[in-house]
C-alpha cells in the first residue's frame, strides 16, 4: 500500500515508513519506553491526564473525546474492567485500521496496555474483522512477541501490573463497528447493539466499566504522552487536533493512505494523491455512514467541526473519488443495499426502514416519487433508530439532493 | 472438532470456536451434529448457535464448498468494474442459483468493502488476498487456486 | 426517596432508577410499546414509546428516572415519530386481522387504532413453522419484539429460542430452525407474552375467532405448585389455558398446565356408576349403586368389624373432599384406616420434620427461594416434577446470582445451572448429609448461635458426625471428598440457603433418617425460622399437602393431632357427634398386606390408583383382585378401577367447587367451570350420601360449608373461610384476624426448640450383586403426572413422549449390548417388564432409571415395597435389577 504524509507535516506521527512488525524493530525506535516510564512509575494520573489534555477526538468516526471516557472507566470501582481495541474496519472505502495492524501492531500494543494502566484494567480485546486474515495473522504473531518479551503478561515491567490482551475476530458483519454491537460479538454473540445510556464506560463487556476506542484512536495515544498534550495540539484545528489519516481511492491517479492535519482540504488530499482520475464529480467522504463533497467543497477543512456546522461528518476519513463518467446514484443504491444487508434487524427503523427508503429512491429516479419523500424516511430514520447504522442515511440523503 | 472445542471454555468464544471448526473442514458449513455438540459444549441451546451462525455472513450455513471466493463489490471496486467481473467470475466458473460453480468447488459471494480500495477492483479467495484485477488475471488467479 | 420529574410541564415524584416507561404509565400517560415488558429485561428495538427528554427524542422504555428530567409525552414531532414507526412495522407485517383467531386481543391491532394507521394483509412468504406439538410460529406476523426470546431466558431459564438471520429476513427460531428440532419444552411462556397471533396455541388456531370467550380462574391440577391458572371458555370448551400473573406461579406454567387438560374431557370419561357382575361391569343407577355400597359395608362392618374396612383417600381430590372421606371413615365406618398417597411420596418429611421441627411441612414460600444465595437441592428433578419451581431456582442462579448445589445420582436438567453437583449413589443420602456437616463442624462453620438458643440435642448430634469424615464419606457415597468440602463450605457460608428436596431424599427405607438430616443440616447453619432459607419439601400432587391437613392418614385427626391424644380425640368426638377409634389405622402398604392376610374386606379408593403408583405391583394386584369388596371413586375406568367391584364416576377439578392446598402451605381455590360430565357427582357428594345411607348423616350444601367444619376442628385452618380465599394464605391461619404464615418457625419452633436427631447410615434395603448389579431408581418425567389417568389422554402432552423407557450409562450399554432404541426387559426380584433403551449419561455408570407413568411396562411391578420402620414409606428409589437386550 502506498502511504504519504501530506507536505505540510513536517513529520509522519502516526505513519511511519519503515514498517514495524517485528518488536526489535519497534524498540529500536524507542518503542515501549513511555509503557516503562509510566508503569514504573506508577503515572497513571498523567496518562489521564495528558490524553484528557490532548482533546484527542475518537478516529473511529463518531468523534468522541477519548480522556472522557478514559476518566470515566478510571473513576469507577469494579472488580473487572476492560480496554477494547475497535478494529472492526468495514466502512467502504476505508483501510487505514488495516495498515496500522499489519505495519504498527506494537504500537497499538503499548497504547492499549498504557491505557488498561491507567484505567485499571487486566483485560483486554482487539476486535479485528474477520475478513482481514493479514491483519490477524500480523498482529497474532506481534501478540505473542509481546508477551514474549514480557510487555504484555503478568507483572509488566516487574511491576505488580498484569495485563492480558486477546484477539477475537470478526465473522462479516458492519454492525461489529458499532461499539456495543461490538461488545456483543465479543461475548460471542449476534452483534446486535445496546440501547445506550448506559454506556460502556458504564457497562460494557459482560456489565462491567469498558474503554473502546478505534485503532487510529489508539495510534495517537503513544506520541501524545510522550511529546506532551501540547505538542498534539499545535497539529490539526483547535478543536480538532491532531493528524488524521485519510484512506483515499476511486478514480484517483495513486490510491493511498495520507496522513495530514485535521483541517486539511480535500484538494490537499486529492493532489497528494496524483490527482483526479479524470474530471472532478465529487467525492464520498466517510463511507457508507458519509455524504458526498462537491467541488465547491474541495476547499472545505475537513476537521470534525467544521464539517458539523456545515451538516456534514468526516466519519472514518475515508475519501472515495468520483469522475464525470460515475453515476452517482448507482453509489447511493449500493450503500442502501448495503445497509438492507448490514442491518441487524433488532430495531425497527432500520429493519423496516431501508427497503422501503430504497423503493423510494428507485421511485426518485423514476419521477413516481418526490425527493421530499425520500428525506422524510430518512429524518425519520436518523430520529428513531436504535444505533448509527440506522442513522445514517440522513448524511448521504442531504448531500445527495444538493446538487 | 473436540479438541477445538476444549480449546475453549467460555461461551463467549463461540465464534472463535465456529472458525477454527470451519478452516479445519474441507467444507465451509456445519452439520446439524456438529452445531448440537458447539451448543452442548458452551452449554447453550442450538438455536443460539444457529442466530450466530446466520448472523455473520463468514458462517456460511447453507452450501457446501471447498473455496469461498469473496468478491467485493461495494463502491470503490464497483467503480472499478467490479459488476463485470462478478458476472465473468459466475459465467466463467458456471454458477447455479446458490453461486457455486467450478463443479461444486467454488462458492461465489458478492461481500461489502474489504478494505483493499487502494487495489480495487479486489477479491479473497479463502485466506488470500488478490487485487489490481481484470478478467484475465481473476482467471489466471482461479485457475491456480483449484 | 422520591425525586422531582417534570412531565408535560406538571411536576411529579418519583423513584431515582425507575423505569421512565414504567412511570410515565403509572401516572396515566398512554404511551405506545411493544417490545417492553415488564417482566423482561429492556430492549429497546421497537421504537414505538417515544418521548422527549429534555428536548431530545428518545425511547421511554430505555430511560431511567434521574435528576432534572423534564418529559414531553406528546407534541406533533413525537406524534408523526410515533406513528412513522408504527407505519414502518407494520409494512411487512401479515396483518389479515379478518382472518386471525386473536382478532381483537392483539396488541398491534391496538395500537393501529390508537395510531389511527390501517392494518392490511400482505403476501404470506415467511415460513410458518407448525412442528411444534403445542404451538405455531408465523413469522408474518411476529413484530421481533424479542419478548418471547426474553421470556424463554429470563422468565424460564431455557434460552431456547434466537432471532436467526439478520436485517429483514430475522426471525424466531429454535432448535435447528423448527420448533420439533429444539429443546422446547412446551411450557408456552412465549406465547403468553407475544403481543400479535405470531405464536398461538395450537389449540387456538381450532377456533375462527376467539372473541366472545369466557375466562375463569381455578387451580392447576399437575403437581403441588399450585398454579393459578386462566382457562379460556368458548361453546362449553376450552380454548386456550394461560397462567395468572399472581402467586404462586406469577403468570408460568408448564406444559402439563397449559396444554394438558384436553386429557379431562376426552371420551371414554365414567358418565354413570357401574357394577361388575360375573366379571363384567354394567351401567346402573345411582340409587342401585350407592344402596349396593352401603349394604356391604354395613354387613362387612357387622360381620368383621370397622378394622376390616379400609379407604384411600386422594391427594387429587380437594380439602373438603378429603375432610369428608376421612370423617366418612372414621365416624361412619369407625376406623382410623384411611391414608393416601402422602404414605408414597413425603410420609417420610412428615415424619422427620415433625420430629425435629414439630411440624411436618415447607418451611418457606416458593418466591423465597428467588432471593436465596444458595440453593441446595437434592433428590428433586424439578425442572420434570415442578417445572415452575425450577423457574424461580434457575432466576435465582441466572438474575440474582444464587449458588446452586445439586445433589442428585442423575445428571438433572438443574445440574446446568449448578455450581456444584455432588453425584451419590442412590440411598447414601444420610451419608454425605452428615459429611457435609462433618466438614462444617471441623472448619467452625456452624451457627452457634442458632444452636445455643433455638436448639436441643447438638452434642448426642455432634459425636455421630464426627465420624463422618469426607474421606469415608467417598468411600459411602462415591462424591470425591474435595466436593464435600466444598459443597459444605459454599452453603455454610451463605447469608441465607435454602434446601429443597422431594423423592429422591424421601422414597427410602431411610427416608424419616434423610430428612432428619437435612433438617439437622438446616439447624446447624442456622437456616431455619428466616426469610429465604429453609427446609423445603417439595409436594408432588396438587392437594397432597391438603390431604394430610384435613386429616387422610391413619394416626392423626384433621391437623395433625394424634389419634391417640384421648383430649384432641374428644374434641372430635363432640364435634362429630360418635366416639371415635384411638387405634392408629393401617398404611397404604400395610392395607394391601392386610388384604392378603384375610385381616381386611373392603377397599374403598376415592381417586387413587394404586393398581400403578404402588411398589411391588404383583403384590398390590393380587390384593385388589382377592379383597371381597373394593369401590373405586374415579373420572375414568383406572387401572385399579378395573379390579373393583362398583365404579362411582367422580367430576373431574373443572367441574366443582373446592381448596387445595399446594406445597408451601397455601390455600387456593378450585372453581366448577363446568357442569359435571354425565351423570358424575363430585367426590364429597358421592361420599355424604352413602355416608346418610350407612345411617350417619351427612349434609352439607357447598364445599365452603365443609370449609367452615375444617376450620372448627383443625387449628393450623382456624382463622380461614371461603370470604378469605383472596387472601390466598398460608397456614397455619390461627384465627380469622391472622394473616397466615409465610415462613414457620420463625420466632419458635413449632415444638419448642429444634431437635437434633442424630442419625447412622444405613444401607438401603437391596444392595446391588452378582444377579442383579444395577441400581433402578425410578421417577416423573415431565411430560406425564403420575399415572397418567389425565395426561396420557392428553393430545398434546402424548405428542411429547407416550411409551415407556429405561434410561441406561452408555457403558452399561455397551456391556449388555444395548443401543438407545433396543427393547430390553429389566427384571428385579419381583417382576420383570420390557421396554426400550434410552443409552445416555444422565444416570451414572450401574444404575438405570425408569419413569413410573407407564401401564404397559409399569415400572412398579420392579420396585421394593421394603418400608421405612417410621413413616412406612416404601423405597421406591432403589432396587436392584437386571437388564438383557430382549430378543425380538
Amino acid at each position: 500500500m502506498k502511504i504519504k504524509v501530506e507536505n505540510s507535516l513536517s513529520s509522519p506521527v502516526i505513519l511511519s515508513f519503515s514498517k514495524e512488525d517485528t518488536i526489535s524493530a519497534y524498540v529500536s525506535n524507542g518503542g515501549f519506553e513511555v509503557l516503562d516510564d509510566f508503569i514504573i512509575n506508577g503515572k497513571k494520573k498523567e496518562i489521564l491526564s495528558e490524553v484528557t489534555k490532548s482533546d484527542l477526538k475518537g478516529r473511529g468516526g463518531a468523534a468522541f473525546k477519548v480522556g472522557i471516557k478514559w476518566n470515566a472507566v478510571a473513576k469507577i470501582e469494579s472488580d473487572k474492567k476492560f480496554v477494547v481495541c475497535n478494529a472492526d474496519e468495514g466502512e467502504p472505502g476505508t483501510f487505514k485500521d488495516r495498515w496500522l495492524l499489519e505495519n504498527r501492531p506494537f504500537l497499538i500494543i503499548e497504547a492499549i496496555t498504557l491505557c488498561a494502566y491507567a484505567v485499571g484494567a487486566s483485560k483486554g480485546y482487539i476486535y479485528i474483522r474477520g475478513e482481514y486474515k493479514n491483519s490477524i495473522k500480523t498482529f497474532k504473531n506481534a501478540l505473542t512477541q509481546a508477551y514474549e518479551e514480557g510487555f504484555l503478561g503478568k507483572n509488566i515491567f516487574n511491576s505488580n501490573f498484569n495485563f492480558d490482551l486477546e484477539i477475537r475476530q470478526g465473522a462479516g458483519s458492519y454492525v461489529c463497528g458499532e461499539e456495543t454491537a461490538l461488545l456483543e460479538s465479543i461475548e460471542g454473540k449476534r452483534a446486535q447493539p445496546r440501547f445506550k445510556p448506559p454506556f460502556p464506560v458504564e457497562k460494557g463487556l459482560w456489565g462491567y466499566p469498558t474503554v473502546i476506542n478505534n485503532v487510529e484512536t489508539f495510534a495517537n495515544v503513544v506520541n501524545i504522552i510522550k511529546n506532551g498534550a501540547n505538542w498534539f495540539k499545535q497539529l490539526g484545528t483547535e478543536n480538532s487536533p491532531g493528524t488524521k489519516l485519510f484512506p483515499v481511492s476511486g478514480r484517483i491517479q495513486e490510491p493511498c493512505l495520507v496522513e495530514a492535519n485535521l483541517g486539511v482540504s480535500l484538494e490537499k488530499l486529492i493532489e497528494e494523491a496524483g490527482g483526479v482520475d479524470g474530471e472532478f464529480q465529487c467525492a464520498l467522504v466517510g463511507g457508507a455512514a458519509g455524504n458526498f463533497i462537491y467541488e465547491k467543497e474541495l476547499n472545505y477543512p475537513l476537521s470534525y467541526e467544521t464539517l458539523k456546522e456545515k451538516g456534514m461528518v468526516l466519519g472514518s476519513g475515508a475519501v472515495l473519488i468520483l469522475n464525470r463518467n460515475d453515476k452517482k446514484e448507482e453509489i447511493v443504491e449500493k450503500i442502501l443495499e448495503f445497509f438492507i444487508n448490514e442491518s441487524c434487524g433488532k430495531c425497527t427503523p432500520c429493519r423496516e426502514g431501508y427497503p422501503i427508503l430504497l423503493e423510494k429512491f428507485n421511485g426518485y429516479l423514476n419521477g413516481s416519487v418526490s425527493m421530499d419523500e425520500v428525506l422524510k424516511l430518512s429524518e425519520l430514520m436518523f430520529k428513531t433508530s436504535l444505533c448509527a447504522l440506522g442513522q445514517s442515511s440522513k448524511f448521504l440523503f442531504e448531500s445527495y439532493f444538493k446538487v | 472438532m473436540e479438541e477445538i472445542l476444549n480449546r475453549y471454555r467460555d461461551r463467549s468464544y463461540l465464534i472463535e470456536a465456529i472458525h477454527d471448526i470451519l478452516d479445519e473442514k474441507d467444507e465451509k458449513s456445519l452439520t446439524d451434529d456438529e452445531i448440537k455438540k458447539i451448543a452442548r459444549h458452551f452449554k447453550i441451546n442450538t438455536a443460539e448457535v444457529l442466530g450466530v451462525l446466520t448472523f455473520y455472513t463468514m458462517f456460511s450455513v447453507k452450501w457446501k464448498v471447498k473455496h469461498t471466493i469473496r468478491i467485493c463489490n461495494s463502491p470503490a471496486c464497483y467503480i472499478k468494474g467490479a459488476k463485470e467481473l462478478v458476472t465473468f467470475l459466475k459465467n466463467y466458473l458456471g454458477c447455479d442459483k446458490n453461486n457455486i460453480g467450478g463443479n461444486g468447488s467454488f462458492l461465489v459471494e458478492e461481500v461489502e468493502c474489504l478494505g483493499l480500495c487502494d487495489v480495487a477492483p479486489a477479491v479473497m479467495i479463502d485466506d488470500k488476498v488478490f487485487g489490481n484485477l481484470n478478467k484475465e488475471k481473476l482467471k489466471k488467479i482461479i485457475e491456480e487456486n483449484k | 426517596m422520591g425525586i422531582k420529574v417534570k412531565v408535560d410541564g406538571k411536576e411529579y415524584t418519583a423513584e431515582r432508577e425507575t423505569n421512565l416507561l414504567e412511570f410515565l404509565r403509572s401516572i396515566g400517560k398512554d404511551i405506545p410499546s411493544l417490545c417492553y415488558h415488564p417482566k423482561i429485561s429492556e430492549t429497546g428495538s421497537c421504537r414505538l414509546c417515544l418521548v422527549k427528554v429534555n428536548g431530545k427524542v428518545v425511547t421511554s422504555c430505555t430511560q431511567k428516572v434521574a435528576d432534572s428530567l423534564e418529559v414531553t409525552t406528546n407534541d406533533e414531532e413525537i406524534s408523526i415519530l410515533r406513528k412513522g414507526v408504527f407505519e414502518l412495522l407494520v409494512h411487512n407485517l401479515n396483518a389479515d386481522c379478518d382472518s386471525c383467531s386473536i382478532d381483537g386481543l392483539c396488541e398491534v391491532q391496538d395500537l393501529a387504532q390508537k395510531l389511527d394507521v390501517s392494518l392490511t394483509g400482505k403476501k404470506v412468504d415467511g415460513l410458518i413453522d407448525a412442528t411444534s406439538p403445542v404451538l405455531q410460529y408465523d413469522p408474518n406476523k411476529c413484530v421481533k419484539c424479542y419478548r418471547c426470546i426474553k421470556a424463554c431466558q429470563e422468565i424460564q431459564g431455557k434460552g431456547v429460542l434466537s432471532f436467526i438471520n439478520r436485517g429483514g429476513e430475522v426471525r424466531v427460531a429454535a432448535g435447528f430452525g423448527s420448533w420439533e428440532t429444539s429443546e422446547c419444552d412446551g411450557c408456552g411462556e412465549c406465547i403468553q407474552i407475544c403481543p400479535t397471533g405470531a405464536l398461538v396455541e395450537k389449540s387456538v388456531l381450532k377456533t375462527q375467532k376467539m372473541l366472545p370467550f369466557e375466562k375463569f380462574r381455578t387451580t392447576c391440577i399437575y403437581c403441588g405448585v399450585g398454579c393459578q391458572i386462566d382457562v379460556w371458555v368458548k361453546g362449553g370448551k376450552i380454548l386456550k389455558v394461560e397462567g395468572a400473573d399472581e402467586i404462586p406461579n406469577r403468570g408460568s406454567l408448564c406444559v402439563k398446565g397449559r396444554f394438558g387438560f384436553d386429557g379431562v374431557f376426552k371420551p371414554d370419561r365414567l358418565k354413570y356408576p357401574l357394577i361388575k357382575e360375573n366379571g363384567i361391569f354394567k351401567q346402573s343407577s345411582w340409587d342401585e349403586a350407592l344402596n349396593l355400597i352401603a349394604q356391604k359395608l354395613s354387613k362387612i362392618k357387622d360381620k368383621y368389624g370397622a378394622d376390616s374396612i379400609c379407604g384411600l383417600s386422594s391427594a387429587k381430590c380437594t380439602n373438603e373432599e378429603n375432610y369428608i372421606f376421612q370423617k366418612f371413615m372414621r365416624a361412619t365406618i369407625g376406623t382410623n384406616n384411611v391414608d393416601h398417597c402422602a404414605r408414597l411420596c413425603h410420609a417420610s418429611t412428615v415424619a422427620g420434620l415433625m420430629m425435629s421441627f414439630g411440624s411436618g411441612a415447607m418451611t418457606n414460600s416458593i418466591d423465597e427461594l428467588e432471593q436465596s444465595d444458595v440453593i441446595l437441592v437434592t433428590g428433586s428433578n424439578t425442572t420434570e416434577a415442578h417445572p415452575v419451581i425450577s423457574a424461580f431456582i434457575k432466576r435465582a442462579v441466572i438474575k440474582n446470582g444464587a449458588k446452586l448445589i445439586v445433589v442428585d445420582p442423575r445428571r438433572i436438567d438443574l445440574t446446568r445451572f449448578a455450581t456444584l453437583h455432588l453425584q451419590q449413589k442412590n440411598g447414601t443420602d444420610v451419608a454425605w448429609l452428615n459429611g457435609m456437616m462433618n466438614v462444617i463442624l471441623n472448619e467452625g462453620l456452624e451457627d452457634r448461635e442458632f444452636i445455643k438458643e433455638r436448639t436441643e440435642g447438638f452434642e448426642e448430634f455432634r459425636s455421630v458426625v464426627n465420624e463422618y469424615t469426607p474421606e469415608k464419606v467417598e468411600k459411602i457415597t462415591g462424591i470425591k471428598k474435595e466436593l464435600i468440602v466444598e459443597a459444605a463450605r459454599l452453603f455454610a457460608k451463605a447469608k441465607s440457603a435454602s434446601i429443597v428436596f422431594a423423592m429422591g431424599i424421601t422414597q427410602h427405607t431411610t427416608g424419616t433418617d434423610n430428612v432428619l438430616s437435612i433438617a439437622n443440616l438446616a439447624m446447624l447453619t442456622g437456616n431455619v425460622g428466616k426469610l429465604y432459607s429453609g427446609v423445603n419439601p417439595l409436594r408432588g400432587q396438587n392437594n397432597v399437602q391438603g390431604a394430610g391437613d384435613v386429616g387422610a392418614l391413619p394416626n392423626v385427626l384433621p391437623g395433625y393431632q394424634k389419634v391417640n391424644d384421648e383430649n384432641r380425640r374428644k374434641k372430635f368426638e363432640e364435634a362429630w357427634g360418635v366416639s371415635l377409634s384411638g387405634k392408629s389405622g393401617l398404611t397404604v402398604i400395610e392395607m394391601m398386606n392386610a388384604i392378603l392376610e384375610d385381616k381386611v374386606k373392603a377397599l374403598f379408593v376415592m381417586g387413587e390408583n394404586p393398581a400403578l403408583s404402588d411398589p411391588n405391583l404383583k403384590h398390590v394386584r393380587e390384593a385388589l383382585e382377592s379383597v371381597d369388596f373394593l369401590v373405586v371413586q374415579d373420572i375414568y375406568l383406572s387401572e385399579t378401577a378395573e379390579y373393583a367391584d362398583v365404579v362411582l364416576p367422580a367430576c373431574s377439578f373443572l367441574e366443582k367447587e373446592g381448596t387445595f392446598t399446594n406445597t408451601e402451605r397455601r390455600i387456593l381455590k378450585v372453581n366448577k367451570i363446568f357442569e359435571p360430565l354425565g351423570d358424575s357427582r363430585t367426590d364429597w357428594q358421592i361420599i355424604c350420601d352413602i355416608s346418610t345411607l350407612m345411617g350417619y348423616e351427612m349434609r352439607y350444601k357447598s364445599a365452603s360449608e365443609i370449609m367452615d367444619e375444617i376450620a372448627s376442628v383443625t387449628p393450623i385452618y382456624g382463622g380461614f373461610s371461603y370470604n378469605r380465599l383472596d387472601e390466598k394464605l398460608q397456614w397455619p391461619i390461627w384465627s380469622k384476624e391472622h394473616k397466615g404464615t409465610k415462613f414457620l418457625h420463625k420466632d419458635g419452633f413449632t415444638r419448642g426448640k429444634g431437635k437434633f436427631v442424630p442419625v447412622d447410615y444405613i444401607n438401603p434395603a437391596e444392595m446391588p450383586n452378582d444377579d442383579y448389579p444395577l441400581i433402578l431408581s425410578t421417577g416423573r418425567i415431565l411430560y406425564h403426572y403420575h399415572t397418567g389417568t389425565i395426561s396420557r389422554r392428553s393430545d398434546y402432552l402424548t405428542e411429547y413422549i407416550n411409551e415407556p423407557f429405561i434410561e441406561v450409562h452408555p457403558e452399561d450399554a455397551k456391556e449388555c449390548g444395548v443401543k438407545s432404541g433396543d427393547l430390553v426387559r429389566v427384571t428385579t426380584n419381583r417382576g420383570s417388564i420390557v421396554l426400550k433403551a434410552l443409552v445416555c449419561n444422565v444416570v451414572f455408570k450401574g444404575s438405570v432409571f425408569i419413569p413410573f407413568h407407564f401401564k404397559e411396562a409399569a415400572a412398579n411391578l420392579l420396585t421394593n415395597d421394603a418400608l421405612d420402620p417410621i413413616a412406612k414409606i416404601p423405597e421406591f428409589k432403589v432396587a436392584s435389577a437386571k437388564c438383557r437386550v430382549e430378543k425380538v
